[in-house]
């Protein structure tokens, strides 16, 4: 069942996507292969396309999910045989699914802008290849630590509208959406200010170039955030699913 | 008979309103039972409660022995009274959807209905008429061979023609093992279908019946009687 609705989520949100993924490669593919020298152009366009990749995701995530289980949609949707998670695992891997494939096209476009302006040349990507060779593990440490990073940001948007649609706010739901969107990026905060209050590990963090970032970012850190990430998509999950079966009230 | 469903103490309050009040009754196999009740009687909150979009509520409901939950709604077909479907969809997808997801879902039947009332299977559902759109609705869900079909106002915003299909649809297309329950204030276009009747009022069960009792008890149509109980309303 579970894949008979990422098909239905994939449907219903594929044509948006990959429009406004089209859109954007087709646009800088012309200015990066006609107008090149015009770094102002090309530079307010990657910067003002990607802003806007991000917000039509967002918004599309937030719409889907809001108007698909609490708009007339739900009537079918909350009628279907299967179980609220299933129902939920399919909104998140949808939206998985088109966040990573944002994220390659912006990291894919940042690459082309690099080697278009010689930020990057053969003597430098040798030394980038080889930092990201000999560190393999730790970078796939933070694509990981990233992934969840991303898994957390949807999960905590779905509870938020999720909670803002109980019955018990009567006319207070978008407020209430909001302090608990707000309640959850605090949590999250919480037990990584703790330990670095207590010096029990270095929170600082330097990004100034990729020799820095393992050594003040360390994977001790990584590991511990990325543990409490878990905890947290794992608590708003089945939150989640206990108010889709439990407590769903539609209008 | 065996019963289908069975309701006890069941009570559901809106922001402290109740819109059902600790009611109980059972319906049984084979019957078509029309839900009648002025507005806020608590018919669309039984019906929901039933189909499962409803879940906070107090007492007990029992369809084909188990709770509401992913089994009752692979035997419950339900037409809310609202317009449903993903706007993205044309009217061959929600065939589609409803072939993937319910095991007694008769897409073969379903195109022969759709052709027979003259929906194209290409259209988007978006470019339908209010009317048509619900006939479409009507056809996914007469489509299936559930044990329990949940009709909330099927002729709520068609033509008295229309009407007509939509009773015969309801009619030819309904297993005669399972149980209909029809919700409608179009009393006189649909009693003569009914085999019983349970009429809400203040959220609670005014009268639980067979039509035929209900008929002579009164000496009135069932309409006749609504207009009557209800006139001050």
């Amino acid at each position: 069942m579970l894949l008979k609705l990422l098909k239905y989520e994939l449907k219903s949100t594929g044509s948006r996507f990959l429009v406004a993924f089209a859109v954007y490669i087709g646009i800088f593919a012309v200015l990066f292969g006609f107008f090149r020298d015009n770094v102002i152009l090309t530079t307010m366009f990657t910067v003002s396309g990607m802003i806007a990749l991000i917000v039509i995701t967002m918004l599309t995530m937030f719409q889907r999910y809001n108007t698909n289980l609490y708009g007339n949609e739900g009537y079918l949707m909350f009628t279907l045989p299967v179980k609220g998670r299933e129902l939920l695992l399919s909104k998140l891997i949808s939206t998985l699914i088109w966040m990573i494939a944002l994220s390659i096209v912006g990291i894919a476009s940042m690459v082309c802008f690099a080697f278009a302006y010689g930020h990057i040349n053969s003597f430098n990507l040798d030394v980038i290849a080889q930092a990201l060779l000999n560190n393999w593990s730790y970078f796939l440490l933070l694509a990981f630590e990233y992934f969840l990073s991303t898994l957390l940001t949807i999960i905590s948007i779905y509870t938020s509208i999720s909670v803002s649609k109980l019955p018990i706010w009567r006319k207070f739901g978008v407020l209430m959406g909001l302090v608990t969107y707000f309640v959850i990026s605090f949590l999250q905060g919480v037990p990584i200010f703790i330990m670095g209050y207590f010096k029990l590990i270095n929170v600082t963090m330097h990004i100034e170039g990729l020799s820095f970032i393992k050594d003040t970012y360390v994977s001790s850190v990584i590991w511990i955030q990325t543990g409490f990430i878990i905890i947290f998509c794992v608590g708003l999950f089945f939150g989640i699913s206990y108010l889709f079966e439990k407590r769903t009230s539609l209008k | 008979m065996d019963n289908l469903v069975e309701i006890s103490n069941l009570t559901k309050k809106y922001e402290g309103k109740i819109a059902l009040d600790d009611i109980s009754f059972s319906i049984s196999q084979g019957r078509i039972v029309g839900l009648l009740g002025p507005n806020g009687a608590g018919k669309t909150t039984l019906i929901k409660i039933l189909s499962g979009v409803l879940c906070d509520f107090q007492g007990s409901v029992i369809i084909d022995g188990q709770k509401p939950g992913p089994y009752t709604k692979s035997i419950v077909a339900y037409l809310p009274d609202k317009t449903y479907l993903s706007s993205w969809m044309k009217v061959s997808d929600t065939i589609d959807l409803f072939s993937d997801f319910y095991e007694d879902f008769d897409k073969f039947k379903a195109k022969e209905l759709m052709k027979r009332l003259k929906i194209e299977l290409d259209q988007k559902v978006t470019k339908l008429s209010k009317g048509t759109y619900e006939k479409v609705q009507l056809v996914i869900v007469m489509s299936r061979r559930a044990k329990l079909y949940v009709l909330d106002e099927p002729l709520g915003g068609v033509d008295p023609a229309s009407r007509d299909v939509i009773l015969d649809t309801i009619l030819k297309n309904y297993n005669e093992n399972s149980t209909v329950l029809l919700s409608t204030q179009l009393i006189s276009d649909v009693e003569r279908i009914f085999d019983s009747v349970i009429i809400l009022k203040d959220g609670q069960v005014f009268i639980n019946d067979d039509v035929d009792r209900v008929r002579e008890k009164s000496g009135k149509s069932i309409d006749e009687f609504f207009r009557e109980v209800f006139k001050c309303y």
